[in-house]
């Protein structure tokens, strides 16, 4: 029974999503990589209308031109609660498309959500800093959106994701004031590495998250 | 730390000895010519006596090296991974290959009109005339068409577990070397320019049981392809 099947890159619109999400002999699909189609906000509803891949473990929508209208039917998706990591760089689903994506609270297995490239700002980091299921999160990708300072500010202050060992925040235009709020966090205890090139930061708040006594004594920061 | 694997203090274990040898041997061959290789096999010879459970053989590093003769010579090792690049010295070390022993073959960069291109074809029918000779991977990638589709017919009777064929275009008319492969857990078949009638080709003449993964990403496949697959009850 096929576990892995690997689309990437192949032209495939709604339609072929929606030829993909009538197979029902898929029972036992554990990742799913569409990521580089065409897929679209209407590719996605066929997809999330299949209601036979129980056991997804590993989605993949990366550039697929979502946006948030595409989340929105993810985030109704019901089949899908084993889903472990999944990935939706360079799909625009900005501030509303984060929204829709943390109310999926059946996601408990959650261990790898790859956001980077999708023009999220400060409300989409509060909505994400708000989760209080997602405790098995493991790696969280936010590099090259508009968090700023401000959405710092709002992770800094995430408590369910005790689990957290990578962070990637690149390019985010965060300063020195959101990274000493990162700081500040004591929830993430097992953070292990930290990607903040292309923020504002200086020596002084590297020294101050090396300091964090409830992040990992190995956290390796990259700036 | 010392270079020498000579050096190496007495509590050090086989594993320590013979990954000191190794990248003594890489180190090595960053700074001598190809026949210096000679010396490398005397170099493992030094630090394991014990028998590997498996070689992997590379010809793009070793070419006709002292190393490949000498692991090729221990005869009771029971898996041999072979790594075929473009050498000339091909069917000098194919001549030495124990047959019935090879689980893994990878071959990158071929076309027809290289010279080992027959030496490499020749190997393949041989496998094939080994009774219920199982592969459990096999792979081609960036190689010519006429070579991929020589390689794949010659191996048309050997069981395949995990079949990788890359960049290599190697869809044009030759679906059928695909179809009936019982055996096979995992196929790859990304970067062929795929297009939605060979996707639809292979969609409805395949027999996989047993398959688990398959990679068609880098091809052009569509929505028409999407749907024979879909379509597919494997």
């Amino acid at each position: 029974m096929l576990e892995t099947l690997i689309l990437s890159h192949n032209e495939i619109g709604p339609a072929g999503a929606k030829y993909l999400s009538q197979n029902s002999h898929w029972k036992n699909l554990k990742s799913l990589q569409l990521n580089n189609n065409n897929i679209l906000p209407k590719g996605t509803r066929y997809l999330c209308e299949s209601e036979k891949w129980l056991n997804l473990e590993d989605l993949n929508l990366a550039y697929n031109m979502l946006g948030a209208a595409g989340v929105e039917c993810i985030s109704k998706n019901k089949s899908w609660s084993n889903i472990q990591n999944f990935t939706l760089t360079g799909n625009d689903i900005g501030d509303e498309g984060v929204r829709f994506l943390a109310q999926c609270e059946r996601w408990k297995n959650l261990q790898g959500l790859f956001l980077d490239s999708n023009s999220i700002g400060v409300a989409g980091a509060k909505y994400l800093a708000e989760t209080t299921h997602w405790s098995k999160l493991q790696q969280l990708n936010l590099s090259k959106n508009r968090i700023g300072t401000e959405g710092a500010i709002y992770l800094a202050q995430n408590k369910s994701w005790i689990k957290l060992d990578t962070l990637l925040l690149e390019d985010n235009n965060i300063d020195q004031k959101g990274f000493m709020h990162l700081a500040t966090n004591k929830y993430w205890n097992g953070l292990k590495f930290l990607d903040v090139r292309g923020n504002n930061i200086t020596c002084s708040e590297i020294q101050c998250m090396r300091e964090n006594p409830i992040w990992g004594f190995q956290l390796m920061i990259l700036y | 730390m010392n270079d020498d694997p000579d050096s190496l203090p007495s509590e050090y274990t086989t594993t320590q000895r013979n990954d000191r040898a190794r990248s003594e041997i890489v180190r090595r061959s960053k700074h001598v010519r190809h026949a210096d290789w000679e010396s490398a096999g005397d170099i493992l010879h030094k630090f394991n006596h014990a028998i590997p459970k498996t070689i992997r053989f590379n010809t793009w590093h070793s070419g006709r090296c002292g190393l490949s003769d000498y692991w090729l010579r221990r005869q009771q090792t029971p898996n041999l991974e072979l790594f075929i690049f473009k050498t000339r010295q091909l069917a000098h070390i194919l001549r030495r290959i124990k047959l019935d022993r090879v689980r893994i073959i990878c071959i990158c960069l071929v076309t027809e009109i290289d010279s080992c291109n027959l030496d490499i074809q020749k190997l393949l029918k041989s496998l094939s005339h080994i009774p219920a000779k199982m592969l459990s991977y096999f792979r081609i990638d960036l190689c010519s068409i006429l070579f991929t589709r020589g390689a794949l017919k010659n191996l048309r009777n050997v069981e395949i577990q995990n079949l990788s064929v890359t960049r290599s275009l190697i869809l044009k008319s030759s679906t059928d070397l695909f179809a009936k492969r019982h055996q096979l857990q995992s196929l790859n078949l990304s970067g062929n320019h795929l297009n939605s009638d060979e996707a639809k080709k292979i969609a409805h003449s395949i027999c996989w049981p047993n398959l688990q993964s398959l990679d068609l990403s880098f091809n052009c496949i569509g929505d028409e392809g999407a749907k024979h697959f879909g379509q597919n009850a494997t």
